[in-house]
């Protein structure tokens, strides 16, 4: 059982599908990442090369 | 060479799943390190020579040692692997990929070698301990022992898989959503207000929104590598513990990168502590090392003394400050405040760097 299925499982009314909102969710985190990660893909993480850039 | 934005690591690092998988079991993390040297490679080439050297060379020194020259072997490799470290932080055309992280793993591999505790590691083992991608540039400090037993226990399992495709996922939005996005607007926008405000408290405020900054950040990092490990079906170790429900700095410093803390622990403070039996010096030498490891730099010399102070502070007031709810609520919110005072009181002595 993965973090959000438990989640879910626990959160969720009877009979609504977990299936169902684990999908929207990835689909919701993807659709946000396509539009957000063009905008900030620049950012830097390498803490050796920072100061460098 | 490729542009060195994290966006392009995210994507060359997630291709090490299908590999590690597609490949027969033999050879699927020759494999992997192959890929993250050729990725190394792309990304900064001076890395590569400098890591390929260490994975190739301390085998080879480790298990040539006679038990009686292990002392010098120990301090010959550390003297190379801190003054490589410190000459790549001096000399900005060796800049390297991830060298704050691979030093200390090869710190600690050669560390407990001498200590007697780990055994020489293979030539092969070494390159797929230190040619392992997803965690070369932001970590965790994960340690060679953990992580060939988790070669050795690796199998399929889709639970797992899942889970750390939703680890992935969410360090994605943490990293480039809320930290990317969100806070660089939200500290953009605080700036006009915040001008109005004295200079210390408005440095104090835009401190604290990067400390919240940093930590979607680091914990999105974090995220990412775990979730792509768990998706080639290893379990490495955590570097955070909901750091954002410390009681004090002290508790805070537990739970925040956990696996630089756990280094300096064992390899800092318990060895000082042990010769010394002076609990405050074997602290101070921890969080210097911990500054130092940032940045060399009398900002990060006195910043390492600030956060020493906190701590001894914060154990000198255990137990007498609020408890139950009150303490859930004002702890966190008195460690963000001492940890982003540093940089304001650090200013107003004239030491922004």
């Amino acid at each position: 059982m993965t973090p959000l299925e438990r989640f879910y499982s626990g959160f969720l009314p009877d009979g609504l599908p977990t299936w169902l909102a684990m999908t929207l969710t990835y689909a919701l985190a993807g659709l946000v990442l396509f539009y957000f990660a063009g905008i900030s893909s620049d950012q830097i993480i390498y803490i050796d090369l920072q100061e460098t850039q | 060479m490729i542009a060195l934005e994290y966006s392009n690591f995210v994507c060359l690092a997630l291709l090490t799943v299908p590999i590690s998988w597609m490949v027969p079991r033999s050879f699927a993390f020759d494999a992997v390190a192959l890929w993250s040297a050729i990725v190394v490679l792309l990304l900064s080439p001076p890395t590569l020579i400098w890591l390929g050297l260490i994975a190739v060379c301390m085998p080879l020194l480790m298990q040539d040692s006679p038990d009686r020259g292990r002392g010098f072997m120990t301090g010959l490799i550390c003297f190379f692997l801190i003054g490589g470290f410190i000459a790549a932080r001096s000399l900005p055309t060796f800049a390297w990929l991830g060298g704050a992280f691979f030093t200390l793993r090869a710190l600690h591999v050669t560390l407990d070698w001498w200590m007697g505790t780990l055994s020489p590691p293979t030539m092969r083992g070494s390159l797929r301990y230190f040619f392992f991608l997803p965690v070369i540039p932001a970590g965790p400090v994960n340690r060679l022992p953990h992580f060939s037993t988790q070669l050795r226990r690796r199998r399929w399992d889709l639970p797992t898989f899942a889970t750390g495709f939703e680890r992935f996922l969410l360090g994605a939005v943490f990293f480039f959503v809320i930290s990317g996005y969100g806070m660089d607007r939200v500290i953009w926008l605080a700036g006009g207000p915040l001008g109005a405000l004295p200079p210390f408290l408005e440095i104090w405020t835009l401190s604290a929104l990067s400390w919240i900054d940093l930590f979607f950040a680091f914990v999105g990092s974090t995220h990412i590598a775990i979730g792509i490990t768990l998706m080639i079906g290893l379990a490495l170790e955590e570097n955070f513990n909901k750091p954002w429900r410390a009681r004090n700095l002290l508790d805070f410093w537990t739970r925040w990168h956990m696996t630089l803390t756990r280094w300096v622990q064992d390899y800092v403070y318990q060895p000082i502590f042990g010769l010394t039996r002076k609990p405050v010096i074997g602290l101070l030498l921890a969080m210097l090392v911990i500054g130092l490891w940032h940045a060399f730099s009398l900002y990060y010399v006195l910043w390492a003394f600030w956060q020493s102070l906190g701590i001894i502070l914060s154990r000198l007031i255990k137990g007498r400050g609020p408890s139950g709810r009150l303490a859930f609520a004002v702890g966190p919110l008195g460690v963000l405040a001492w940890l982003s005072a540093a940089r304001p009181v650090l200013d107003a002595i004239g030491v922004s760097q």
